[in-house]
């Protein structure tokens, strides 16, 4: 082609080369494009698959996933801090993960569903986080705590083609550098759920810790409100809402939307536009599901006799908390269905 | 747009990618729009100002050069100089001087109420004032015939790889590339190939390592003591090196991909065994620049003894100004004139000790390794001045550093002997075998091996965090 604009002869000088040349340089391309590969195994190799060398919450609470699971509990961090498994009658999986969305919720459950052949009863978090966060661009550059769900990247809830290959070359992006700090300091990278100190159980993140006096909820809710400006994602979400429903009611299972205790304090400050937000949730699913007595709301997230003790903050419960939920859930769940096997 | 962030490298191969299928002239009109986009990544804003010096050294140029008059070609050129030095003043230096000079009055009660300005600090402005003074004067001198065309003399001042960094080019280096067709050839691909690599390394690996260990040392000086003092030192030697000399290696291999030769800015530098040798091969564009456009003018070493030390006082002291308005980086500029100063006035002593020497190859091999570990200590003296926050840190580091006299630190020796273990190493085979780049005459399945192992230490240990490069801030 010959115009005043285009040119092409850098191409055709190149063409032009020897054989060898164009073969030594299909070489190199491609020796680095395998060490580019081969170097995504090596920081597993050394720090372990997520960072830390033994199973993390996630990790345990995907491989505790059985044909004896009759439970399954599915959320964000609310979910996670707040079912302790071992505390139930029944056979529990708490399979929650930091800023879980109902759309990597649905991912999860479509994953996994084929292990627990006898699920009786999926409980879903009921809650504005689950409905209004984006969890990708939450999680930012660490996707661990979904990958450690066994999501591989292109089962992320996503089309966007940048988070999938982050996803992919996360052993490079978020474990420790191949360098002697990082070596040295690789246990401290670990995030906190990857080095539970005590009360370890599959996807339960034990804390004792109590809320400070005079602690303050405005940072937590402007990070809400930020997310709850993006109307699609809420759109996204509430559709996975109700085809995970539809997936889990398909297979004969009973449905519990769940909305945890919070502090006084968390209700009585929270902004209309994320309390709008929960009734939003909660019309949707009575249209929808209202006459299903298999999907039912749980919302205890008023219950009063939780005490400040029993908070870690104004919204996640502390062991103390979840010790004091457990009969109250197990009993509920009970109640719901009379074919469990207990321990 | 940092060179070492995604967003860069999509923008490098989409602009590449076009640029490959453009005639000459649309290859300058596309490089110089993708130059002012890569500029307004930082703020739009400071594009209006380059477009304004820029519009303006353009015209100066023509002016001086369409002047016969010698009179009238000499204020022409004193109005663009300072033009030029006037916008890098209040951008840069305003500040510095009026909070200095009303320190300076205030201690006889006669403070003026000067009015601080609140201004950004334009990016890379340093580098592109320099790229203009010296077209002007070039012009001036007879040694440029200034551009008629006002996108090739847009594209020299903005060329992105080397507009916020350098190297300062030089106009009859780099006008001629832009107003001729460029031809890359399979030499050019290669060793841009490299230097890219290689700088990647220098940046992401050397230099963003260290930041760990400097960090604390220099904005923290209260965190440390005893020779982990030493060794951050040693640390932010690499860490500079590293960090600009891998910005350099990255902005030549660019060029050197789009068809520019950029000039060498580093030559090993931390294998000079004196002041002057140092300056041979530390941030060469600016050290000839200096010596081409001030020191010479001033009057060189033509002018007795007197006035050479003079003249590389007021050299040195300026090159250090022009690193950033602050006392240390004067106090930095002292110290390497000083260093200047004594090492001419050493030179008979020098010549006796080297004639009493002549004979023993292994003792004048161990004089020369001692020569380079020596003054590599002085650099690392020098770039303790370089990088305090303030004149009173130095002092207090160095009391901290022996007082108690610990040994700590050895984390940071480590790193230092893992990142630049091998970059010492392959340029001290380079300085001793003379071959530069040695790559280039390894034979393949080597050569190979070194990519490899380059991109693997990039992927493996390279710090992601997208940290700055230090000289932007110049």
């Amino acid at each position: 082609m010959s115009s005043s604009i285009f040119n092409f002869e850098n191409f055709r000088r190149y063409k032009a080369l020897p054989g060898r040349d164009k073969w030594w340089h299909a070489s190199v391309a491609c020796a680095l494009l395998g060490v580019s590969v081969l170097s995504l195994y090596i920081p597993e190799r050394i720090y372990g698959r997520f960072g830390c060398p033994k199973p993390t919450m996630a990790t345990a609470a995907v491989d505790a996933l059985s044909p004896q699971t009759q439970v399954l509990f599915l959320g964000s961090s609310h979910i996670q801090w707040g079912i302790r498994p071992e505390r139930y009658s029944m056979e529990v999986v708490n399979l929650s993960s930091p800023g879980m969305s109902y759309a990597c919720t649905q991912r999860v459950t479509q994953k996994h569903i084929d292990k627990v052949p006898n699920l009786k009863v999926a409980v879903l978090e009921f809650d504005e986080v689950p409905l209004i966060v984006n969890t990708l661009k939450a999680l930012n550059n660490d996707l661990r705590p979904i990958l450690e769900l066994g999501l591989a990247p292109h089962e992320l809830p996503t089309d966007n083609i940048l988070i999938k290959l982050k996803a992919v070359a996360y052993p490079i992006l978020t474990l420790p550098r191949v360098t002697p700090l990082d070596w040295i300091n690789s246990k401290a990278a670990q995030y906190p759920s990857q080095h539970p100190a005590k009360g370890f159980a599959p996807g339960y993140f034990y804390t004792d810790q109590v809320m400070k006096p005079g602690f303050k909820t405005q940072h937590r809710f402007n990070e809400h409100l930020f997310w709850a400006r993006d109307a699609w994602i809420i759109r996204v979400n509430l559709q996975a809402l109700h085809e995970t429903i539809d997936f889990f009611r398909a297979r004969g299972i009973t449905v519990v939307l769940l909305r945890l205790p919070h502090h006084k304090l968390y209700e009585t400050s929270r902004p209309p536009t994320l309390r709008k937000q929960v009734e939003r949730l909660r019309e949707s699913v009575n249209s929808r599901y209202g006459k299903d007595e298999k999907v039912q709301i749980w919302d205890l997230g008023h219950v009063s006799s939780f005490e400040d003790r029993d908070f870690f903050d104004a919204e996640h419960i502390n062991v103390y908390g979840a010790n004091k939920l457990a009969p109250i859930l197990d009993k509920k769940l009970r109640a719901l269905d009379t074919t469990f096997n207990y321990h | 747009m940092l060179f070492n962030s995604l967003q860069f490298v999509i923008f490098f191969l989409i602009v590449y990618s076009v640029y490959l299928t453009l005639t000459h002239r649309y290859q300058n009109y596309w490089l110089l729009a993708a130059s002012y986009y890569f500029y307004s990544c930082w703020d739009w804003r400071f594009l209006g100002l380059m477009l304004f010096s820029t519009t303006m050294d353009y015209c100066f140029g023509l002016a001086i050069h369409g002047s016969t008059i010698g009179q009238r070609r000499k204020l022409i050129l004193i109005a663009s100089i300072v033009a030029n030095l006037g916008i890098l003043f209040v951008f840069k230096y305003f500040n510095f001087f009026a909070h200095n000079l009303h320190r300076l009055l205030d201690v006889v009660n006669l403070a003026p109420d000067i009015q601080l300005l609140h201004v950004l600090l334009p990016i890379g402005i340093s580098f592109y004032t320099f790229h203009n003074i010296s077209y002007i004067v070039d012009v001036y001198r007879g040694n440029v015939t200034p551009t008629r065309n006002f996108v090739s003399f847009a594209l020299y001042v903005a060329l992105f790889p080397q507009l916020v960094a350098g190297p300062i080019a030089r106009p009859a280096h780099l006008l001629p590339q832009v107003e001729n067709k460029r031809h890359i050839t399979h030499l050019m691909l290669r060793e841009g190939f490299w230097l890219i690599l290689l700088g990647y390394f220098k940046k992401v690996v050397l230099a963003d390592n260290m930041i760990p260990f400097t960090k604390p040392v220099f904005e923290n000086p209260d965190s440390v003591h005893g020779t982990q003092i030493l060794f951050g030192i040693y640390a932010f030697a690499f860490q500079i090196y590293g960090d600009f000399s891998g910005y350099t290696d990255i902005a030549r291999g660019l060029s050197k991909l789009m068809g520019f030769e950029l000039i060498l800015n580093f030559n090993r530098p931390y294998f000079a065994t004196n002041p002057v040798d140092f300056w041979k091969r530390w941030h060469i564009s600016l050290s000839t620049w200096l010596r081409d456009y001030l020191y010479i003018p001033l009057g060189g070493n033509r002018l007795g003894t007197r006035s050479t030390y003079r003249n590389l006082m007021i050299t040195m002291v300026l090159g250090g100004l022009w690193h950033g308005a602050a006392l240390h980086f004067v106090a930095w500029g002292i110290f390497h004139g000083l260093l200047l100063v004594a090492y001419r006035a050493c030179q008979p002593w020098r010549e006796r000790f080297q004639q009493k020497l002549q004979g023993g190859r292994l003792q004048r091999s161990i004089l020369h390794a001692m020569s380079v570990v020596i003054f590599f200590h002085i650099t690392c003296f020098g770039w303790l001045l370089f990088a305090v926050r303030g004149l009173p840190d130095v002092p207090y580091l160095l009391g901290r550093m022996f007082e108690p006299l610990v040994f700590n630190g050895g984390l940071t020796l480590a790193t230092i002997a893992v990142f630049a273990g091998p970059l010492l190493l392959m340029e001290w085979a380079e300085e001793y075998s003379g071959k530069t780049p040695i790559v280039k005459y390894w034979p393949r399945p080597l050569r190979l091996i070194c990519y490899a192992a380059v991109l693997l230490a990039i992927i493996l240990c390279g710090a992601m965090e997208r940290n700055e490069f230090i000289y932007f801030q110049f």
